[in-house]
């Protein structure tokens, strides 16, 4: 093949690729720098992980009814991995029965939930505390003790 | 000291002790960079395979044993180049040619950016769900086991998830003296800058420093290994790093090395395993072109065959220790299998399409195919092998996708990506070696 030819198409190959490497800085950096914090936990979720600390005795395991919803299934892990070791949390998405919480109540000793929802749900959370809302979704961040089963 | 600096200074400790480690096993001191380099990815690589025996071994505290054996090799390794310190030969400038030159300046510009964006970018998703948070658990547990955030069937598949990453995250906040998913970042770095310098070093063996150079530059700019989720603490970028080695040392002929790492493809994500299997096929295949060739092939097959069988064993019992189902595919049964048959054309379809964006991958897919067809038609053993190893690869990967129990669309949008850009080193240095070859007479 003649040598200029491949020339010009590895010249166009190069310049694709590099091309494409300085868009694709270019879009990280405005999301990264722009939009994105410095911190894995966003400073609002920062008093809410140390209301639950100040709540709930250490070594206590505590129930997590979240959603599915893509933020809020990330908030849920999110808080799941906050608080451990000191709390193991049990995470449960919604639609979730009493049924199933009292199971989980019996079978785990667990005597308070955390619920990231809109109003409390009806589980059988006790005086639910409203600790304020995830950062960039709707739902609060809730915690109650839980009925006993 | 900066948070970052601290982080950074812990990780080059890190990385200086993965690289005695890797001196030891490979029983050579290291010359340069390239060669370095090698042995930071086989330390590495060992130190994985290592921690889930010494999990049996020492349950609760085989973090501390590694982080125990690394720091003597490090001190054995400061020791023994303090004894044999001898005057520096008097330093040769390299002389670089601009277009070397401005292609180095270019990487170092992509390194930069590729630092800037890992120390700021905070986890993505796997980064945090599964790769941070199996280093958590092993940061606190002190050992391989079987557990993880408690009563979750479908989340226990992460601990499936071979440990090589973890235990680079475990062992800096060690290091650190404290758990925070902050501060995990900085591991990215060195294997960032180990892929640039694999690919660098393998092509410099056959090629001119301005091609390896050229080469380089063109795999510090691909997007998938340089943003996003390479900087959200993914391990595809990692397992690519591996993948770069593994074709590094093959171009260098750098025998002793090459095992090691190909075993230490099984120890970074699942599908390592594959592309070990893959490598073994490729050497053996290499093997029987080369007898013909020349009377004198690889030196000590049997010796590699059994480091890399060591490495299956290990991640492969690990898996049957573990006894965790696999729930993301389904069962090969004679009913999955037949649906699996009728996806075939559509899977290929939705994987090829994937291989296409520019946005993404710039032209180096369609790079790779004409340069692999050049390879295979005009090019050396060496050359015809990896070619048809990367292609092969890249087709074998698409098969889990016909079992997949997720939507299949999203699943491939998802993963075969970043199945993509592991092998994306490859990939390069198969695009360079081609260009070179259509400018040459055919190997015969």
């Amino acid at each position: 093949m003649p040598s200029l030819v491949l020339r010009a198409a590895a010249a166009v190959v190069l310049a694709a690729g590099v091309g494409s490497g300085v868009a694709a800085f270019s879009r990280d950096f405005r999301a990264t720098f722009g939009e994105a914090g410095p911190t894995n936990a966003p400073a609002s979720l920062a008093p809410q992980i140390a209301a639950i600390e100040a709540r709930v005795p250490a070594g206590e395991p505590l129930l997590l009814i979240g959603n599915t919803r893509t933020e809020e299934l990330w908030y849920a892990w999110l808080i799941q991995r906050l608080l451990y070791p000191r709390h193991v949390v049990l995470v449960r998405f919604e639609p979730v029965t009493r049924a199933e919480v009292a199971a989980l109540e019996r079978r785990w000793a667990i005597r308070h939930g955390v619920a990231l929802a809109r109003r409390p749900p009806d589980l059988g959370f006790v005086e639910a505390a409203d600790l304020g809302a995830l950062p960039t979704v709707e739902p609060h961040v809730w915690l109650g003790a839980l009925a006993a089963p | 000291m900066t948070a970052a600096a601290a982080g950074l200074a812990a990780t080059a400790l890190l990385v200086a002790a993965f690289t005695a480690a890797g001196e030891l096993v490979l029983g050579r001191a290291s010359r340069g960079l390239v060669s370095a380099n090698a042995a930071f990815l086989t330390g590495m690589a060992v130190a994985a395979a290592a921690l889930f025996p010494l999990s049996l071994l020492a349950r609760g505290a085989a973090l501390s044993v590694e982080l125990g054996l690394l720091a003597a090799c490090l001190a054995a390794a400061a020791v023994r180049r303090l004894r044999g310190r001898r005057p520096a030969p008097p330093h040769r400038r390299a002389e670089l040619d601009p277009w070397t030159a401005a292609a180095l300046a270019g990487i170092l510009v992509a390194v930069g950016c590729f630092l800037a964006l890992d120390l700021r970018h905070d986890l993505h998703w796997d980064g945090l769900v599964i790769w941070a948070s199996k280093a958590q658990v092993l940061f606190h547990e002190g050992s391989l086991g079987r557990a993880w955030y408690p009563d979750d069937a479908y989340e226990l598949r992460h601990l499936r998830y071979p440990p090589l990453v973890p235990l680079f995250e475990a062992l800096l906040l060690c290091v650190r003296g404290r758990f925070d998913f902050d501060l995990v970042k900085p591991v990215f770095v060195p294997f960032y800058v180990s892929l640039l310098v694999s690919i660098f070093g393998g092509l410099r063996a056959v090629a001119s420093t301005r091609l390896a150079m050229t080469g380089a530059l063109l795999l510090a700019f691909l997007p998938l290994l340089s943003t996003r989720h390479s900087a959200g603490g993914y391990a595809d970028m990692p397992q690519a790093a591996f993948v770069a080695g593994v074709v590094g040392a093959a171009l260098r002929r750098d025998d002793d090395a090459l095992a090691w790492l190909v075993g230490g493809l099984t120890t970074v994500k699942a599908e390592g395993t594959i592309l070990a299997v893959i490598a073994c096929a490729a050497a053996l295949l290499y093997r029987r072109l080369e007898r013909r060739a020349t009377p004198a092939p690889s030196r000590r097959p049997w010796k590699a065959a059994a480091v890399i069988a060591g490495f299956l064993a290990v991640r492969l019992t690990y898996l049957r220790w573990l006894a965790v189902p696999d729930l993301e595919y389904s069962a090969p049964d004679a009913v999955h299998l037949t649906e699996a048959l009728h996806r075939i054309r559509h899977v290929a379809r939705l994987c090829f399409e994937a291989a296409l964006p520019p946005r993404r991958w710039g032209l180096l897919w369609p790079a790779f195919a004409a340069a692999a067809l050049v390879l295979l038609r005009r090019g050396s053993a060496l050359e015809r092998c990896l070619a048809g190893a990367t292609a092969a690869a890249g087709a074998i990967l698409i098969a889990p996708f016909l079992f997949t129990t997720w939507p299949l669309e999203l699943h491939v949008a998802q993963a075969y990506p970043r199945l993509l850009e592991q092998l994306a080193p490859a990939a390069v240095a198969v695009a360079v070696l081609g260009w070179i070859r259509a400018q040459s007479p055919a190997m015969g």
